[in-house]
């Protein structure tokens, strides 16, 4: 009878009918009852949510009733299993247990104390301990729940009732909660920062002043805590708290131990306050226990604090003189922090005080290696040289020299003989000359990446022998699709053994089938322009099953509006995903694969053109007239012939012309005007002459192929002329600064999908924000894609540098994770690429990058593109007096990331030297507010390496209305130009020559 | 999640007072003797920044899968161990990529008294607070002796402290001994360089790249290329306890397991060291690592294993040279290469740990349960179930080379074995390769290969 009135109740969901129905039930009944509890919730847990009406959806209210059935029913592990999310509500939960009384109290308030939502079980383990139904838990969740919820669940007022309400709470519960850090939303800290009116400092101080908890434990208490060691977020609560009671002199001075024991805290704001507490009772401090108190924070990382501090011992060392050396000993430590504003500061306080001491001196010593190089010379100063020699024999140690090593090789045997022409490219003649002129400057190479051989910087890439090896490249290119030389590889064995079939191949593919299945089922796209870790997939099925994955875009109509899609089906299952990256690069390569994959499900094996010899996407011309030979009577793939003209290195061309044997077909004729021969007649297909044209010369205009084929886009018949604008923009709290190309010829509306080098400037279509918006994506959204797009057309990456440029400068604050970007930095690293100036705009700007792993990529690129001679006075300071006005660069990255490069040796210390005061010289007008950060920077170079300045910038320097810190600055930086040695220049210049000397022969 | 329990019994807290560190050690067989420790530090502040340090990395997880988000794992205490000359600390992260450890050098406390034997110590948070507080100045003295802190609780009262230690945590604690054991030192810097190097590092989370130290001038620097004398390193924050602890170093060691990435870092002072290993990711823990799965699946030689674990006492180097000399008295030509080998399945058992600094291996016996550990390695036991299920053929061996068919997941995998070399057409084989050891196909082959060779 009983099991059937609970079945009814509970089919009706009537929850007041459950509680009655299980008020004063003895417990063997309720367990008799738990099956059929148990089996409506195990139903109803399946339908948690129904909708209701079209588009609305509620929770089952059937549920409520069913669940306190169940909670009413159960053992322990039975609701261990319910979670504690789906208890009933707690008066009921209350009402059970009150009644059941069962003898797993405790471990039920430990199960709730171990859930993630403790805080809001708090009420409920406060009422059972206040039944007596179990005891207080003595564990760190109780007082946070505490914490908890009484910060988010009760108004201040409630608060204050509810503490009062139990005197435990006051007399017990409450001083936990200065022992407990607490940790993610539940914190005092927290809780307070965002509880509104709701204040447990505000709160506690009113409890105070009511006389209800004592003032000496709540300051002591609060000192407690703050030498737990907590994290400085929820330290900063203790702190506020102890200043907001208003400590009396009297009773600050109580504590004046505890506070000097603070100096030692590991959360920098705990040490700051306390330091702050120490100075205001300093005169109730001996000198003996103040000064090596403080002494740790001369290695703070706050340089004002450490100044503080160092300003803190000269007045001790003042008050007593007894105590000087022992002080200057002290001061001498703050030698180590890196800024030299407290080495400067320290060593001003050990010329008074510690000057003949000899310890003092020792120490000084012992720190002067890594004294920055404006201080180096007065500390040197101060002991003279003969004394730091004889220190060092002393000390077994090696004096500090500053000088960093210079890159330059030293040259053994006899000297490589230049020619003429590459002495021009790589600007060597020009770097002689100012040596004979004693001029430091060094001009970056000349070359413009079609006048040198690129091949000799980049690694030849061998073809895949059979069909095992094929197996084993494609398997791990379909799950890492970045690997894009193995990707081109891959694409290349699948043509040529798409007719083998050897004995063993079903078992031989079977593996890597299953996995490209179970890729594709699980939101690949192949051949959609997503990855070329897709393409491989789409092409392996062609490969092993002869089937060919075929997307169609699909127009789609809604409502508002209609939209279009790419649909394929594989295996009976429909795919779908966009069509936007098919007119970018990486849908070039799609449609590319996608003819391939046509090719190869017929079995007709295909050498195919465009596939790079070496890394980088280079095709060695040769290779590529032999290729082209073997299709004397065919005619390749339009597309694959097209990326092999782009692909073509700028070697052996002649030589490849001379190879090609040339038939009358329109390609042929095309592959000639590519390779360099001038009687051609242009043909009729536009993408092979557009193609032909930039193989030919990419930074050329084709005024004869431009004839045939007008207007068809930047980098079509009209060499692309790009340049980056900054528009800033203004927001409430914050100015963003919108970086946007000028590109000449514009982009034609409608992009043709068979011009890749226009396909490069798909994103750029300025004045239309939905084009701006997917500017991070003209190379694809994963690694992969953007890594094969810089492969498109490797001669010629303005376009490629320019649209990454915009990509990552409009996020070079990471305001999004957008990890891929830094991969549009890689390209950079390839020593023959020339930095032309979008280049070096690009480069310049990531050093400014917030993102540590872009700002550190292009502090590499930076260090090899100088040692490489790429990267130069004159680029550098064209593209920093370009960027440094516009706001997109903040100086304090500049000087880490320029720092970094400076120490690689001398010479890339001189090229940053000189540019950085050449940009300084032509922005003097629109200098950033912390410029300070750049001409400390300026003044550790100059110092630290004794170059000169520029007679215009020292102009710049004394004619500035600098004040404060700057002028401060600038008077520094005067006067180490001072120190400058015309030696020190030609060193640098004849380092320079032999880094450009060692380039240069890596060329014959 | 396979767990083993751990109960542990201390008599009382460890607690830090004016007169001294009381480090209370777990109560029972430990193999300790009675008395364990003391000493006076000869540098307290310095010896409470490593060991807070140490339990800053035993108190974290670097990483917490999404799934796990609830169970956050409540990691063991950290073991000291106590030889002849120095105590050893030695913690592990609850994320099981980073392990660190303490070693106190002869000089680092004076008038010490040196017991022998590893055992649980008792790091809690008032201990940790009054370490904070301890000043270079402070007389403090060391005592690690369960007797001692005993006497003073005459109330009786037991600390006990219960924990589910996950076998892939105590996987991984014994996998990097002998991850450190492949390590190469690649750079050293002066302490004062290291302090500003590790000050100078990003503070936001890098998880997502790859970064490498490299030199520069006299220092390091990130770099995000991975070139010649470059340490990977992966979760950057990992590194962050160094950073307090070096501005006192007089050098800086970084090692690099090249096999894996992973990299070692120790600072070295005048009286002790402090070294973190730290796995090549932040997400990636030493467990899954599978370095020395080889080891485990080939056939070991128990009797020279049994002598090994005979010459084991307490030493705080093991010479193996010495020690091969010593088995070959017992066990005819066994080879430099078996001892190492048996080394690295030692360390599996937790016997024995590995010293960087010193690059040789040292004797403890880590007071946890190992026994299910090897038989609960996945990809161990996965090879073995595909052996009984009979999923594995041999298409055809020579002596330098075989290959190997096995059935899995209802596709036929081909594995190639040439030397050293191994080849499977498995996806995991794919993402990794090698470098995470050989996946369970690869070890099944190698399992089927080695009974046929005993065969013949």
């Amino acid at each position: 009878m009983s099991a059937e009135k609970l079945q009814k109740i509970l089919d009706k969901g009537d929850l007041n009918a459950c509680r009655k129905f299980f008020r004063g039930m003895p417990e063997s009944q309720r367990r008799e009852l738990h099956p059929i509890a148990a089996a409506q919730f195990k139903q109803l847990k399946r339908n948690e949510i129904v909708q209701v009406e079209p588009n609305s959806y509620q929770r089952n209210e059937l549920l409520p009733a069913t669940q306190l059935a169940y909670f009413a029913t159960g053992t322990l592990s039975e609701i261990k299993q319910m979670g504690v999310w789906r208890h009933p509500d707690e008066d009921d939960v209350f009402e059970v247990l009150f009644e059941r009384k069962p003898d797993w109290i405790e471990d039920f308030v430990a199960m709730l104390l171990d859930s993630q939502s403790f805080f809001r079980e708090w009420t409920l383990i406060r009422r059972l301990i206040a039944a007596k139904l179990a005891t207080k838990p003595d564990v760190p969740n109780y007082y946070l729940g505490m914490i908890g919820c009484l910060g988010y669940r009760f108004s201040k007022t409630l608060m204050i009732n509810q503490l009062l309400a139990e005197p435990d709470l006051l007399s017990d519960d409450i001083w936990k909660l200065f022992e407990i850090e607490g940790g993610g939303d539940i914190s005092l800290a927290n809780l307070d920062r965002f509880g509104y009116d709701r204040s447990f400092a505000k709160t506690f101080i009113e409890l105070m002043n009511q006389g209800k908890l004592p003032r000496n434990r709540l300051l002591t208490s609060s000192l407690e805590a703050l030498e737990r060691g907590f994290n400085h977020y929820r330290a900063k609560w203790f702190l506020t708290f102890f200043d907001m009671l208003e400590p009396t002199d009297k009773e600050l001075k109580a504590e004046r131990t505890r506070f000097l024991g603070l100096l030692l805290a590991s959360a920098p704001n705990v040490v700051t306050w306390a330091f702050e507490k120490v100075r205001s009772l300093a005169g109730s401090y001996s000198p003996e226990e103040l000064a090596p108190a403080v002494e740790p924070l001369l290695q703070s990382k706050s340089k004002g604090l450490a100044l503080e501090v160092i300003q803190l011992l000269n007045e001790i060392a003042t008050q007593s003189p007894k105590q000087a050396h022992d002080i200057s000993r002290i001061a001498a430590t703050a030698l180590r922090h890196e800024k030299a504003d407290v080495q400067n500061a320290a060593l001003t306080l050990i010329e008074e005080f510690g000057k003949d001491d000899a310890e003092t001196c020792l120490l000084v010593h012992r720190f002067s290696s890594g004294l920055a190089a404006s201080v180096r010379k007065r500390a040197t100063g101060l002991f003279g040289t003969g004394n730091a020699e004889s220190l060092s024999a002393a000390t077994g140690q090696r004096p500090a020299t500053g000088q960093r090593p210079a890159t330059g090789k030293a040259v053994t045997g006899n000297p490589v003989v230049l020619s003429t022409e590459l002495k021009r490219l790589f600007a060597i003649d020009d770097l002689e000359s100012n040596l004979e002129s004693g001029v430091l400057e060094i001009p970056a190479v000349s070359f413009d990446g079609t006048d040198i051989p690129r091949l000799r910087f980049v690694k030849p890439l061998t073809p895949i022998k059979d069909i095992e090896e094929l197996i084993d490249v494609a398997a791990r290119v379909i799950e890492d699709g970045s690997l894009v030389d193995e990707v081109e590889r891959c694409i290349d064995a699948l043509a040529r053994f798409c007719d083998a079939r050897p004995a063993n191949f079903n078992s031989l593919i079977m593996p890597i089938m299953k996995r490209t299945i179970k890729l594709i089922q699980k939101g690949a796209m192949p051949f959609c322009g997503a990855d070329p870790a897709s393409d491989i997939l789409g092409l392996l099925v062609a490969f092993c099953d002869g089937e060919v994955i075929r997307p169609e875009i699909v127009q789609k109509k809604q409502p508002h509006g209609s939209y279009t899609e790419l649909n394929f089906t594989f295996r009976d299952e429909e795919h779908t995903g966009s069509e936007i990256n098919l007119s970018k690069p990486p849908g070039f390569l799609s449609r590319r694969c996608q003819a391939i994959a046509e090719l190869i499900a017929t079995g007709k094996s295909r050498q195919l053109l465009s596939i790079p010899t070496h890394q980088h996407g280079w095709i060695d011309p040769r290779e590529f007239a032999h290729r082209a030979n073997s299709y004397s009577t065919d005619t390749p793939d339009e597309r694959d012939l097209i990326l092999a003209m782009l692909r073509l290195a700028p070697e052996h061309r002649a030589d490849a012309l001379k190879t090609f044997k040339s038939g009358k077909q329109e390609w042929q004729s095309a592959v000639r005007y590519a390779l360099g021969d001038t009687k051609v007649a242009i043909g009729k297909s536009a993408p092979l002459w557009i193609a032909a044209a930039r193989a030919r010369a990419p930074w050329l205009s084709d005024e004869r192929v431009g004839k045939s084929f007008p207007k068809l886009g930047p980098d079509a018949a009209e060499a692309a002329q790009l340049s980056l604008v900054f528009k800033q923009k203004q927001y409430e709290h914050f100015t963003h600064i919108r970086t946007s190309i000028t590109v000449s010829p514009p982009c034609p509306k409608n992009l043709t999908a068979d011009l890749p080098t226009v396909l490069l400037h798909s994103s750029r279509e300025l004045n239309n924000p939905a084009y701006h918006f997917e500017a991070g994506d003209f190379a694809g959204r994963t690694n992969g894609a953007i890594r094969w797009t810089a492969t498109l057309w490797p001669i010629a990456r303005d376009s490629f540098c320019a649209n990454s440029a915009v990509a990552c400068f409009d996020n070079i604050d990471w305001s999004e994770a957008i990890w891929r970007n830094r991969t549009m930095l890689e390209p950079l690293l390839d020593s023959g690429m020339p930095l032309r100036p979008l280049a070096t705009q690009f480069l310049a700007g990531m050093l400014s990058a917030k993102e540590p792993g872009e700002a550190g990529l292009a502090t590499d690129i930076a260090i090899q593109a100088i040692s490489d001679g790429r990267l130069g006075t004159d680029n550098l300071f064209a593209a920093c007096t370009l960027l440094l006005p516009t706001g997109l660069i903040k100086p304090g990255r500049w000087q880490k990331t320029m720092t970094d490069v400076a120490n690689a040796s001398v010479v890339h210390a001189a090229i940053i030297q000189q540019s950085l005061q050449n940009t300084l010289t032509s922005t003097k007008e629109n200098w950033p507010k912390d410029v300070g950060k750049l001409l400390e920077l300026l003044l550790e170079l100059t110092a630290g390496h004794s170059l000169p300045l520029t007679s215009e910038f020292q102009s710049t320097l004394q004619s500035g209305n600098a004040s404060g810190k700057q002028k401060k600055l600038a008077t520094q930086l005067l006067n180490a130009a001072k120190e400058a040695d015309s030696s020190a220049v030609k060193s640098v210049l004849r380092a320079a020559i032999m880094d450009r000397r060692t380039v240069a022969a890596k060329l014959i | 999640m396979l767990t083993s329990p751990h109960h542990v019994r201390y008599a009382a807290e460890s607690r830090c007072d004016a007169t001294g560190l009381k480090l209370a050690v777990a109560l029972g067989d430990s193999g300790l003797s009675t008395q364990f420790f003391s000493g006076r530090l000869a540098r307290p502040r310095r010896t409470a920044l490593m060991l807070r340090g140490l339990m800053s990395i035993v108190q974290t997880r670097f990483h917490i899968p999404a799934a796990m988000l609830a169970r956050i794992l409540a990691a063991a205490d950290p073991v000291v161990t106590v030889s002849s000359d120095r105590l050893r600390f030695e913690g592990f992260s609850g994320c099981c990529g980073v392990y660190v450890r303490v070693d106190l050098l002869p000089d680092s406390v004076r008038d010490a008294k040196f017991g022998r034997g590893t055992t649980n110590v008792d790091f809690n948070a008032p201990m940790l607070a009054a370490l904070a507080k301890v000043r270079e100045t402070d007389k403090i003295s060391l005592n690690v002796d369960a007797g001692a802190v005993e006497l003073k609780t005459e109330s009786g009262a037991v600390v006990e402290k219960k924990v589910d230690l996950p076998v892939r945590w105590l996987r991984g604690l014994t996998e990097v001994q002998a991850c450190q054991s492949r390590m190469n030192p690649v750079h050293e810097i002066s302490g004062q360089e290291a302090w500003r190097f590790l000050r100078s590092m990003p503070r936001m989370k890098m998880n997502r790249r790859e970064t490498f130290v490299v030199p520069s001038g006299r220092t390091l620097r990130l770099s995000q290329i991975n070139a010649k004398e470059s340490v990977r390193v992966g979760g950057l924050e990992r590194l962050r306890v160094l950073e307090d602890l070096s501005s006192d170093a007089e050098t800086l060691l970084i090692y690099t397991d090249t096999q894996t990435g992973a990299s070692g870092w120790v600072l070295e002072f005048d009286d002790s060291r402090f070294s973190v290993v730290i796995s090549p990711e932040v997400w990636r823990g030493f467990s899954g690592e599978g370095q020395v799965l080889q080891s485990l699946a080939a056939e070991r030689s128990e009797d020279v294993l049994g002598h090994m674990r005979k010459e084991l006492k307490w030493q705080s180097v093991i010479d193996e040279e010495d020690l091969h000399r010593q088995i070959s008295k017992k066990v005819s030509d066994v080879t430099a290469d078996q001892i190492r080998g048996a080394l690295a399945i030692l360390a599996t058992q937790g016997l024995v740990g590995f010293d960087l600094h010193e690059g040789a291996w040292f004797h403890r016996e880590l007071p946890f349960d190992f026994s299910s550990v090897e038989k609960h390695h996945p990809r161990l036991k996965d090879a073995r179930k595909l052996l009984v299920e009979k999923c594995v053929r041999i298409l055809s061996t020579s002596p330098s080379r075989s290959e190997v068919s096995v059935t899995s997941g209802g596709v036929d995998h081909r594995i190639r074995i040439a030397g050293e070399d191994a080849k499977c057409t498995c996806p995991w084989y794919a993402k990794h390769q090698l470098s995470r050891g050989p996946c369970k196909h690869i070890l099944a082959a190698q399992l089927l290969l080695e009974e046929q060779a005993d065969e013949c």
